[in-house]
């Protein structure tokens, strides 16, 4: 029973990495608001999407595989509930029989889990039943592929002889126990032997039991360690056969284990579309951009922020046709760093395989994303500040694998300016040389008014105001900065 | 007994005990407690008996050398391992009262026995030993082996054996009733559900999986009960092993067991020096002489400071001395914490290790063969001019002194520091005259630095190495006492000699 699965495609290699800095990703995205959105009080899928999430695509196949699985999911909804609902309940046969396979006598292990193996296989067939009935409505590859292993595996012919065999075990009818003397005359090798009722041919069996002398011995009444003896007999003679059914229960458990955690993926990402249905924005399934073009991203938004904020949202664009640093400055307020936010998450989604908040979104595969947003608690140590900020960039920087994107809030604001700007310098530049993609929201003047002179390594971007000088929460690039002069503070407090 | 004997070059031997103050003093029963940790009393015991020949020494360098031999060492590993087996077996037969049982147990036994001599015997005519004490024992295994008592026993328990390996039978459980029957035909159940699944769970089976009963160790009645049936079911098995209980009763031969409780002295021992060889360090067999100015030791290191630094022997301090200047005493003085204690209890243990006929932790060596090793250690106590601390302490030596002879080693470690020093310099010159008179060679450890210029003194002390701060190396050399240099070297090592000032000052 080794199905496909529905998230990594046979074709690609299984190209995943595994996110060092999840935690750090999760705290800084707010992802704790995505992921409510998308378990909806469902703790499994909850527990399912933070091992999902932790490991991004980084190939095209795998991203545009899951995302054709994710469009059927959305156009299927009751069929994606249907299989959820089955092979979950699969799953919870064990909880009936829990008292007889916890025990830890192999023998009545053996009669327990033969009974969990027997309710199960009843599961399979409705599984093979929902396929065979889906098989025609879905269009993915993934879906097709694993309909058409369920309906091989669990032929209704073969599933009922596999029950015959467990009920021989359950009650206990065609099963004797083989052994033989070892050293010090001790029975070894007690064996459960399975001897097939001959139905054609009773009278040999009766005969064959004539045949030769046996004898039989009774236990004395109330003869309980005689008892318990022949017990242990029992269980070292099923231990095989227990150990044996118990591998076939996992194995088969594995199977619908590895299912029901990739629906449930895609229940989550089912749930989060309509979630964002209902609060009326848009979403967009990726593309992975190709030689020409780097980032081409129009309209993109939080999803948390969407959330937390009823729908109200601001979608910003962001053209860039070589790889650049951006740079993001501008007032407080001015949605720097949703905007910042709205990019990693939208990032995030596309090499999970998912849909994503823009209207159109066109951008490159990363072998990591990495943010870096130091924390607000860190202000009251001022001593030091610096020297642990320096260390938790290097920290994040010794776990790069490969080519990363890396979101930059305020960094290296905890000295002054010039320093600030020119530690700042060094780093986003060796990213940029080394490959890596940089997109930093920064007040550093020194580092700004050099960047926007140089257009083709920076790419300036500035939060816009309306005319009554409010922040618009649009983002745009810009190829001059005013800095804020404080002569006029000055003279406000002094004049 | 003896004519077998691989320890002991004699039938009528005689040994000498180590004193137990020596043994407590060199740390040696530490030692012992370690590599002993697994011999019966019998073999540790041999531990304190120092040989009372130098050609007895000899005679069990021999053994030790083939022992030492790859192939001989394996083979007598397989052997001592498989005698464990069968002495485990007669243990078990004597706790056993089920008559089946104790039948089978004690033709295991045999068969074990049987089995373990003969592969012995075979092993040792392929192998090279060449010592007396192997040669000798190989003689009698043969002989032994080939005895028509010995190969009787062998084939009638093997016959037996085979015929209740051979025997396979069924249990069918129904409530109270147990049916006991021949072989049954059918399936395993594990394989069975193995390939009736395997298209839907493709799993591997071929797990080894335990097959003998949990309460395995004791035989109960319902097995009893069952062999009884069996026993009904195949008598032409059960009757011969029945007889076979009868008739043999001790198996086991007196000078095989000797044997084996002889060679784990070795192989303790062995086991021991290869851990430490593992780690760098060496032994040597040692050459003996009769007179003390012939000895002649290079390189020699404490064992218990080399087992316990388990990685760096590289720091392990070596030392050599040379007696060849007939003195009858070696006085050491130097800084604490020098390494004199260390030397002196190098000293005593190499002449310990070689007594015993085993290799010693040198490079290479010439030992005089010692009679007898005692040991005078300060006590912990600091009592300042308790007399009758003193009193103990004159006692005690008195009574060592009784028991000294020419052939002696003997080892004092700061005698007298709890008395005056003036009381101290004159006692220590008194015991000094004492132990001369009798022809041992002592080894004082001790601050008196009077006695290292006394006539027939071997003046060493502990090494500074040349650095400013003058730590000390851990080396004892050959010199004079020099109480001024130390003086300076710990100085040195507080920052506060006349040249630290004069460089802080002088600014």
């Amino acid at each position: 029973m080794n199905w496909p699965s529905l998230l990594y495609c046979i074709d690609a290699k299984t190209n995943y990495y595994q996110c060092e800095n999840w935690a750090d990703l999760f705290k800084d995205l707010n992802l704790h608001i995505l992921f409510e959105s998308m378990a909806q009080n469902n703790p499994y899928i909850m527990e399912v999407l933070s091992k999902v999430f932790t490991y991004i695509c980084v190939d095209r196949e795998t991203i545009y595989y899951r995302q054709s699985v994710l469009k059927d999911c959305i156009a299927h909804r009751e069929i994606l509930n249907e299989l959820y609902n089955t092979v979950t309940n699969a799953l919870k046969t064990e909880q009936n029989h829990y008292w007889l396979v916890l025990s830890h006598s192999p023998y009545s292990a053996a009669h327990g889990t033969a009974g969990v193996l027997n309710e199960m296989l009843e599961y399979l067939v409705t599984l093979r039943n929902i396929s065979a009935k889906a098989y025609d409505l879905f269009e993915s590859q993934g879906f097709k592929a694993l309909f058409a292993a369920v309906m091989r595996d669990c032929n209704p012919q073969y599933i009922k002889s596999l029950q015959k065999l467990l009920r021989a075990v359950t009650n206990d009818k065609n099963v004797v126990i083989a052994a033989k003397l070892g050293p010090g005359n001790q029975g070894i090798n007690y064996t459960a032997v399975y001897i097939p009722t001959r139905d054609t041919n009773m009278l040999y069996h009766v005969l064959n039991t004539l045949k030769h002398a046996h004898f039989t011995f009774t236990l004395a009444e109330r003869d309980e360690a005689g008892a318990r003896i022949l017990r242990d007999i029992e269980d070292t003679a099923y231990s095989k056969a227990a150990s044996t059914l118990s591998m076939i229960k996992q194995e088969i458990y594995k199977s619908l284990e590895q299912l029901r955690q990739e629906l449930a993926f895609y229940l989550g990402c089912t749930n989060l579309y309509d979630v964002l249905q209902k609060l009326g924005v848009y979403v967009c399934f990726p593309s992975i951009s190709g030689a020409t073009s780097y980032y081409h991203i129009c309209g993109v938004y939080d999803p948390c922020l969407a959330i937390a904020n009823n729908g109200r949202v601001v979608g910003n664009d962001l053209d860039l046709h070589t790889a650049k640093v951006v740079l993001i400055t501008g007032r407080n307020g001015g949605g720097k760093t949703t905007f910042l936010r709205s990019i990693g998450v939208a990032q995030l989604m596309m090499q999970i395989g998912m849909f994503v908040c823009a209207r159109q979104f066109e951008g490159p595969i990363w072998t990591g994303i990495f943010t870096h947003f130091p924390r607000l608690e860190d202000t009251q140590l001022k001593h030091g500040r610096l020297s642990k900020e320096l260390a938790s960039i290097r920290a994040i920087v010794e776990k790069v694998r490969g080519p990363s994107l890396f979101l930059l809030n305020e960094s290296f604001q905890s000295t002054n300016d010039r320093e600030g700007s020119a530690i700042a310098a060094q780093l986003i530049r060796a990213l940029h040389d080394v490959g890596m993609g940089v997109v930093y929201v920064t007040f550093l003047s020194e580092l700004l008014s050099e960047a926007i002179k140089s257009s083709n390594l920076f790419y300036v971007m500035n939060t816009m105001i309306d005319e009554y000088e409010n922040p618009t929460y649009t983002i745009k690039p810009v190829e001059k900065l005013y800095f804020q002069n404080a002569s006029h503070i000055f003279n406000r407090v002094f004049g | 007994m003896g004519r077998s004997s691989i320890l002991w070059e004699d039938e009528a031997h005689t040994s000498v005990l180590i004193p137990t103050k020596t043994s407590t003093d060199l740390l040696y029963d530490d030692l012992i407690n370690y590599i002993a940790r697994d011999l019966s009393e019998r073999s540790r015991s041999w531990f304190y008996c120092l040989c009372c020949s130098i050609s007895e020494a000899k005679f069990r360098q021999e053994v030790y050398k083939d022992l030492a031999d790859p192939y001989v060492n394996k083979i007598i590993h397989k052997f001592v391992g498989k005698f464990d087996t069968v002495k485990r077996l007669v243990n078990l037969y004597e706790k056993s009262f089920y008559v089946h049982e104790k039948a089978r147990i004690k033709v295991d036994a045999a068969l074990s026995y049987c089995k373990a001599l003969i592969e012995l015997c075979h092993d040792l005519t392929s192998s090279k030993i060449a010592s007396r004490g192997f040669r000798r024992f190989y003689g009698y295994l043969s002989d032994y082996t080939n005895s028509s008592a010995f190969t009787d026993m062998h084939s009638e328990a093997a016959a037996i054996v085979n015929k209740l390996t051979d025997i396979e039978y069924s249990l069918a459980i129904n409530g109270n009733k147990i049916r006991v029957d021949t072989k049954p035909h059918g399936q395993d159940l594990s394989q069975a559900l193995a390939i009736q699944f395997k298209p839907l769970a493709d799993i591997e089976v071929d797990l080894p999986m335990a097959t003998e009963i949990r309460t395995k160790g004791y035989f109960d009645h319902i097995q009893a009960q069952v062999i009884h049936n069996l026993a009904k079911l195949y008598p032409d098995t059960f009757g011969p092993l029945a007889q076979f209980d009868k008739k043999y009763t001790e198996f086991i031969d007196p000078v095989i067991e000797s044997f084996v409780q002889e060679v784990h002295f070795y192989l303790a021992f062995m086991r021991f020096a290869d851990e430490l060889k593992n780690k760098g360090a060496y032994f040597c067999f040692p050459k003996f002489c009769q007179q003390w100015s012939e000895e002649n030791v290079q390189d020699a290191y404490d064992l218990i400071l080399a087992s316990k630094m388990c990685e760096n022997f590289e720091e392990v301090v070596a030392n050599s001395w040379d007696l060849s200047a007939k003195c009858k005493a070696i006085v050491i003085t130097g800084a604490n914490q020098g390494g004199k204690t260390t030397f002196a209890r190098s000293f005593a243990l190499t002449h310990l290790l070689a007594c015993l006929g085993l290799p010693v932790p040198c490079k290479k060596a010439t030992i005089a063969f010692v009679d007898n090793i005692y040991t005078h250690f300060r006590g912990e106590e600091h009592l300042e001019a308790d007399m009758g601390m003193l009193e103990a302490e004159l006692v005690a030596l008195k009574e060592t002194l009784q028991s000294v002879s020419g052939k002696s080693l003997v080892i004092l470690n700061e005698p007298f520091s709890n008395t005056q020093s003036y009381n101290a310099v004159w006692l220590s010159e008194k015991v000094m005259e004492k132990l001369m008179a009798t022809g041992c060679l002592s080894i004082w450890v001790t601050f008196i630095d009077e006695l290292a210029r006394l006539p027939y003194v071997l003046s060493m002390i502990t090494e500074i190495s040349n650095n400013d701060i003058g730590t000390p190396t851990f080396r004892i050399i050959y010199g004079q006492p020099s109480i001024i240099s130390n003086a300076i070297a710990i100085a040195q090592q507080h920052r506060i000699s006349y040249k630290d000032i004069v460089d802080l000052l002088a600014k």
